[in-house]
């Protein structure tokens, strides 16, 4: 069952997050979007965490929830007007949580790698209909030209088409939506997926309906994944058929087995590390002609990390902190 | 048999061509214990499946006070006040067993959909782990995980997440299953104190524990059933001793009380 992180690993926890609060002083645009990048893949990576780490739930389609949402975005932008998030965001999000709860309903029946299956083909469903449909300009994808705003009457909050305010309403969401998540982990219904995640059947026998429980928490991590594809559709302003794709759904995944499945944080820590490493791995002065052959460096990376520490980095976290025990 | 809470009325079960249950007829009373015995592969563990919801008969009906459940799934059965245990230990291993007890007493919640408020505030819940932990004597090892707890306790855990669920009808596969003789001897003290207002069906293979406790006693053989009726009448069956019971019955009858 999930505890509080220990005052050691929250202490490691804060000083990354104002490390990463930093960045935008430095005024560098490259670091600044790819350190938001970071942080939107953290908060997908965090949802997924949910399915995987506290439900059993491994989804390979989880994507489709994450480019869903930043193609409706794309379907509600104007080309004059920048479209308000007090509308804009219900929309895009209650749209991506009526596509989670239809998947879901379908797919939580499996078990396994049937459900693995199953949710790998919805995704790749939804990114045909985008890759082979006109709907929002097909395989080359499609623009929002001007980023959503938001407004209360005639004055502007926030404004997404700058590059800070985009920064730090991500990195405030990644904090805000990781704390929300340990209250739901904590709350009846956190303990009734970890019971699932455990032992479903005896949950059954117990009397939970899991199947119910199971469908509301896969609809919770599709939602927060559209919460992030409707982010990071706004750091480029593009969206493709990508963004839905079984390749970003892997990618989701190694986030979360990196940073360690079911310790919430964790994911979010292998979202900021896959990054930072590709990154490393990429360029020349660091690596030299290794670089153009990056992702053997990559490759080589998450094995090391899979094999040497038990459950990711923020498992290794959690074991240098000291395991908290005792509480009920 | 009007005041029988569990009702069990021409029971069949086939799995392909065997038949694993055949018309077995069954019932159970607040304050009574009702022990099935039989051989290995006599259909018990089938029919305790078929209670409990996770089979559904082929044929036959299940009432509980007077309610038709032999089609509801098991969380529904499970939530109406028929809780069971099994025969193969069945619990959360990683968690404690405070733990293990909690879960089982939130399912007796009228919903777990609550998303915010700390599950540890729920009183009701806290009172039926505490009173469960307590009953099993498992208060000691409340915060130790369950798979760290001995085979007996665990056996125990079982049963107190049965207690935490506070059912009426608890369907016990085989409790003793694996037990040293101290740690029998304590769980069959735990049933009978449970018995006085809880109605039990008992699957045990251990008939000194089976004579002791047992009210009405039904015997299976092959799926279907040889003889029911008090300990007394059982012991005295000359078809019971031929098909099952043999010399265990001659043991138990120079045996001293």
């Amino acid at each position: 069952m999930v505890n509080l992180p220990s005052k050691s690993v929250i202490a490691v926890l804060i000083v990354i997050v104002a490390a990463l609060a930093l960045v935008p002083l430095g005024g560098d645009k490259y670091w600044i979007k790819l350190v938001t990048r970071m942080i939107v893949l953290g908060i997908f990576a965090m949802s997924l965490d949910l399915l995987v780490g506290y439900t059993g739930l491994v989804s390979f389609g989880h994507a489709a929830f994450f480019g869903l949402a930043g193609y409706l975005l794309h379907l509600i932008s104007g080309d004059e007007a920048a479209v308000n998030m007090l509308w804009a965001l219900p929309v895009c999000l209650g749209g991506t949580a009526v596509a989670a709860a239809v998947i879901g309903a379908l797919s939580v029946r499996t078990k396994g790698i049937y459900f693995i299956m199953v949710t790998l083909a919805f995704a790749q469903m939804l990114f045909y209909f985008f890759h082979d449909s006109d709907l929002a300009g097909g395989s080359d994808g499609a623009y929002i030209y001007i980023k959503p705003i938001l407004a209360l009457g005639e004055s502007v909050l926030i404004d997404l088409d700058s590059r800070y305010t985009l920064f730090y309403t991500a990195l405030i969401s990644l904090v805000a939506i990781y704390m929300v998540l340990v209250v739901v982990l904590r709350s009846p219904f956190g303990k009734v997926i970890q019971g699932i995640k455990v032992n479903e059947h005896r949950m059954q026998a117990l009397g939970f309906n899991t199947y119910f429980y199971k469908l509301a928490s896969f609809t919770i991590a599709g939602t927060l994944a559209g919460y992030a594809g409707f982010l990071f559709a706004s750091i480029d302003g593009f969206v493709s058929p990508q963004l839905l794709g079984w390749h970003e759904s892997g990618v989701a995944l190694v986030m979360v087995i990196l940073g360690g499945m079911g310790t919430l944080f964790g994911p979010a820590i292998g979202a900021i590390a896959l990054l930072g490493v590709e990154e490393i791995f990429r360029d020349k002065a660091l690596v030299g002609f290794m670089a153009s052959h990056w992702q053997i460096l990559m490759g080589g990376f998450v094995i090391a990390v899979v094999l040497f520490m038990n459950n990711g980095l923020g498992g290794l976290l959690l074991r240098l902190a000291g395991r908290r025990r005792g509480e009920r | 048999m009007s005041t029988a809470i569990l009702q069990a009325a021409h029971l069949s079960k086939n799995f392909g061509g065997l038949r694993a249950v055949h018309d077995v007829n069954l019932a159970c009373e607040k304050g009574q214990i009702h022990a099935v015995i039989g051989p290995n592969g006599a259909g018990k563990t089938t029919l305790i499946n078929l209670l409990s919801g996770d089979l559904v008969p082929s044929t036959g009906v299940i009432t509980y006070h007077d309610q038709d459940i032999t089609e509801l799934p098991a969380h529904r059965v499970s939530r109406l006040g028929i809780g069971r245990s099994y025969q193969r230990t069945n619990i959360f291993p990683e968690f404690t067993c405070w733990q293990n007890c909690w879960l089982a007493g939130q399912s007796r919640e009228s919903t777990s959909l609550r998303f915010f408020k700390p599950a540890n505030a729920a009183r009701a819940v806290r009172a039926r782990t505490e009173d469960a932990l307590r009953t099993a004597g498992l208060e000691a090892q409340a915060d130790v995980p369950a798979n760290e707890v001995s085979y007996g306790e665990q056996r125990q855990l079982e049963i107190a997440m049965l207690l935490a669920m506070e059912p009426e009808v608890l369907l016990l596969d085989e409790p003793l299953a694996g037990m040293g003789i101290e740690e029998s001897a304590h769980v069959i003290e735990l049933i009978s104190r449970i018995a006085v207002d809880h109605a039990i069906v008992l699957i045990e293979h251990d008939m000194d524990a089976v004579f002791a406790v047992a009210d009405i006693l039904t015997v299976m053989v092959d799926g279907v059933i040889l003889e029911s009726g008090s300990p007394e009448d059982i012991r005295g069956s000359a078809r019971v001793r031929e098909a099952y019971l043999g010399d265990e019955i001659e043991n138990l009858k120079g045996a001293p009380e």
